[in-house]
């Protein structure tokens, strides 16, 4: 879908899209329906286009954007089936159990096509067993302009499709030339001849696209989101304008979802969002949890979070006229054992509360803004700690009594000078207040980590200033031996 | 008499708590422990910390995450550390270093929350949090009213220990059932250190807490020491007079 332009020429313009080819020739990319019926044609030069129809209005194609628009458009054809795909500028949909709700698919392609004329937009559609069948009908049946559609009947393999051009096998632009040029103009004419001597001329990929067409060979549907083994959908009589009404749709399908995967005996560990905007436009939010959650309320809770934390970004347009939650990672939900011990229960219960509440927390603010602690093997400060998987070692607790309760992500540069070369300072300057150290320790030498080629040796010092602040200082660089002028940091705070 | 009268206290408090857990959480400083109502820190409730200045940031976090470490130990749950993205300007908490000091850095859920509204929200979440056994909030501002009202009441529907880490020189929260001012205090000198030329080691960790507001209690002031090994407080002056046996403190566990 193209985006609206108010500088858009008047309807009846001829306009078209160019791009520049591999060569550095500029060919059209689009026309729009009055360039068509005067004579021009795909890929054809753009000087030509231009001398032919002076009056031809012609824009920079952005092919990227484009894409981007495709994409949105597929998305928001989840409305009508969960599989949908871009492709070759256009939307595959599996409807595969999905025409009924629609009164079969006649009634499917009927209210796609009513749908896209709403939105302005003109849409071929069809509906055939394959995805090349379906491609090819909706391309070049004339009936696929028709609000009703072209339907190829099941099981019709490539009937429908030999009284269509050839172009309409999605053949490379030089093969489809070559056939056509040698009298093969339609796929009636390829289909009689026989396969051997079809396979020696043109090879296999000729071959190929007709068996896809004709069902016997597969082709593979790759859905923008993947097959949900769980999902709930809802439509609204009217559009959802608000933030609170979006909230409460979602909790809707989110107690449907917990139901499902309660009796499923799964629980899902990665849920997608699914909003269709009225004017065309799929938006799409994705949330995780830490634990396989089959609790509709938490779920819930979850998705509002969610929701509160897109709220400023989040852009309904003109309403949103449907929702799907999608449950895209499941889980089998583990049951541990019942313990007796009303402690051990207690905290076991405890326990997965918090991780419950660490969730809200990432589904509000964002994954990265909550971090749970694990150890790493590093003698490194700064890499002795990584964020934590979901049940982690424990830290070696004697080996870091010398470590301090905070580390500062960026060592802050202090000006401090030693009296002995390898002591710890007696005074330094830090945050622009002179402090006077009474105690300390040190130092404790940490080497670079050898594969890493950046680092110097590090000397660390425990240290407290009369005024009883207790600093994790450290030096950089051995004096003498890596650096004339050692550079001092704080590094850490201990208590 | 007075005995059998206090006895008589507790029994009625264990009644009313439903017997499930004790009203408030003792330091572990006897002395402190006295002066305040329910013989410690009410559950539930909301404390909070002041540094005396700015470099006294840590020390009155570290005496918060003491308080925690002593939640966490009476009380099953996690420990979460809420701070306003730039608003805690003396680094990120470092799970070796908790470790050190007494607290399991995998019971810790540290959220950088964006802003303020979004600190508090979450803080509110935590406190109502059956899975939570103290909140650590950090508040570059002084609490709102209102704010400090919704905490209040999350924190009496969760029963976690809430504790306010304000900035230095504010009036403090309102709802704050008790209020500390920390500095960092100079650490006991080991005994082998004491009398010998040059630097000595710092020891355990020590504030001067002042306590400014409890209800029933005079504002007086205490030195303070944390041993990560009992996770506990201990008035220094106490320490003084008792002949404690591990001198340096990282071979204290």
């Amino acid at each position: 879908m193209r985006q609206r332009d108010p500088t858009a020429p008047p309807e009846g313009t001829p306009f078209a899209l160019y791009a520049r080819e591999a060569g550095g020739a500029l060919t059209l990319a689009a026309i729009d329906r009055a360039a068509a019926q005067a004579g021009l044609r795909l890929g054809q030069a753009l000087a030509g286009a231009r001398a032919a129809l002076p009056d031809l209005i012609v824009r920079d194609h952005d092919a990227k954007a484009d894409a981007a628009g495709l994409r949105r458009l597929a998305r928001w054809c989840g409305r009508w089936s969960p599989l949908t795909a871009p492709l070759e500028a256009g939307v595959v949909m599996d409807c595969a159990g999905v025409a009924h709700l629609f009164g079969g698919e006649g009634g499917l392609l009927q209210d796609i096509a009513a749908r896209f004329a709403a939105l302005g937009l003109s849409a071929h559609v069809a509906a055939a067993d394959t995805i090349g069948a379906a491609i090819a009908l909706a391309r070049f049946d004339p009936r696929a302009a028709s609000p009703a559609g072209a339907i190829a009947a099941p099981g019709a393999g490539l009937g429908p499709l030999l009284p269509l051009p050839i172009a309409a096998l999605r053949l490379p632009d030089r093969m489809t030339q070559r056939l056509t040029s040698l009298g093969l103009k339609r796929v009636r004419d390829v289909a009689g001849i026989a396969r051997a001597s079809l396979a020696r001329r043109f090879g296999r990929a000729l071959l190929d696209r007709l068996d896809q067409a004709a069902g016997a060979m597969g082709e593979p549907l790759d859905p923008l989101a993947p097959a949900a083994p769980i999902l709930a959908q809802v439509r609204f009589p009217e559009p959802l304008m608000t933030q609170e009404s979006l909230a409460a749709a979602a909790q809707l399908l989110a107690q449907r979802i917990g139901r499902d995967l309660d009796q499923a005996g799964l629980g899902a560990r990665r849920l997608a969002l699914h909003l269709f905007r009225v004017d065309g436009v799929g938006l799409e939010l994705t949330l995780g949890a830490a634990q396989a959650q089959a609790d509709g309320a938490k779920l819930a809770r979850l998705v509002s979070e969610r929701l509160a934390r897109a709220q400023g970004r989040l852009d309904i347009g003109f309403g949103v006229e449907g929702a799907a939650l999608h449950v895209t990672v499941t889980e089998r939900i583990v049951f541990t054992p019942q313990t007796l011990d009303p402690q051990a229960a207690q905290g076991a219960l405890a326990e997965s509360a918090a991780r419950d509440l660490a969730d809200r927390f990432a589904a509000r603010f964002g994954a990265q803004a909550v971090v749970t602690l694990a150890p790493q093997a590093s003698h490194l400060p700064e890499r002795a700690q990584a964020r934590a998987s979901p049940t982690p070692a424990p830290f070696p607790a004697v080996e870091w009594e010398t470590r301090p309760l905070f580390l500062f992500a960026r060592a802050e540069p202090i000006e401090a000078t030693a009296e002995v070369p390898d002591g710890p300072p007696r005074r330094f300057r830090w945050r622009r207040v002179s402090h006077r150290v009474v105690a300390g320790e040190g130092p404790e030498r940490i080497a670079a980590e050898w594969w890493r080629r950046d680092g110097l040796t590090r000397d660390y010092f425990r240290v407290e200033t009369e005024t009883g602040r207790r600093l994790w200082l450290c030096r950089q660089g051995l004096y003498g031996r890596e650096t004339d002028q050692p550079k001092w940091f704080v590094h850490g705070a201990f208590g | 008499m007075p005995a059998d009268l206090a006895i008589l206290r507790r029994k009625v408090a264990a009644i009313e708590t439903g017997g499930r857990q004790a009203a408030a959480l003792p330091t572990g400083a006897a002395d402190l422990d006295s002066c305040l109502p329910g013989g410690g820190l009410a559950w539930g409730a909301l404390h909070e910390a002041l540094p005396d200045a700015p470099f006294d940031t840590p020390a009155a976090a570290a005496f918060l995450i003491a308080l925690a470490t002593r939640a966490a130990a009476a009380r099953p749950g996690a420990v979460v550390w809420i701070a306003p993205r730039a608003g805690f300007d003396m680094g990120a908490l470092y799970g070796p270093g908790l470790a050190a000091f007494g607290l399991d850095p995998r019971r810790v859920i540290i959220l950088a929350a964006p802003d303020g509204a979004g600190a508090l929200w979450a803080g509110e979440e935590a406190l109502g949090d059956q899975g939570v056994a103290a909140l650590i909030l950090v508040q570059p501002k002084p609490l709102s009213m209102a704010a400090g009202r919704r905490l209040h009441l999350a924190g009496a529907a969760g029963g976690a220990l809430g504790l306010l880490l304000s900035p230095p020189g504010s009036g403090g929260a309102n709802v704050a059932r008790s209020r500390w001012v920390i500095a960092a205090r100079a650490s006991r000198r080991p005994d082998w250190a004491v009398g010998k030329a040059g630097l000595a080691p710092p020891g355990a960790p020590a504030w001067r807490a002042d306590l400014v507001r409890a209800p029933g209690a005079r504002p007086q002031s205490f030195d303070l020491e944390w041993r990560h090994a009992t996770r506990s407080l201990h008035l220094a002056s106490v320490l003084e007079h008792q002949s404690v046996a591990p001198t340096r403190s990282h071979s204290a566990a």
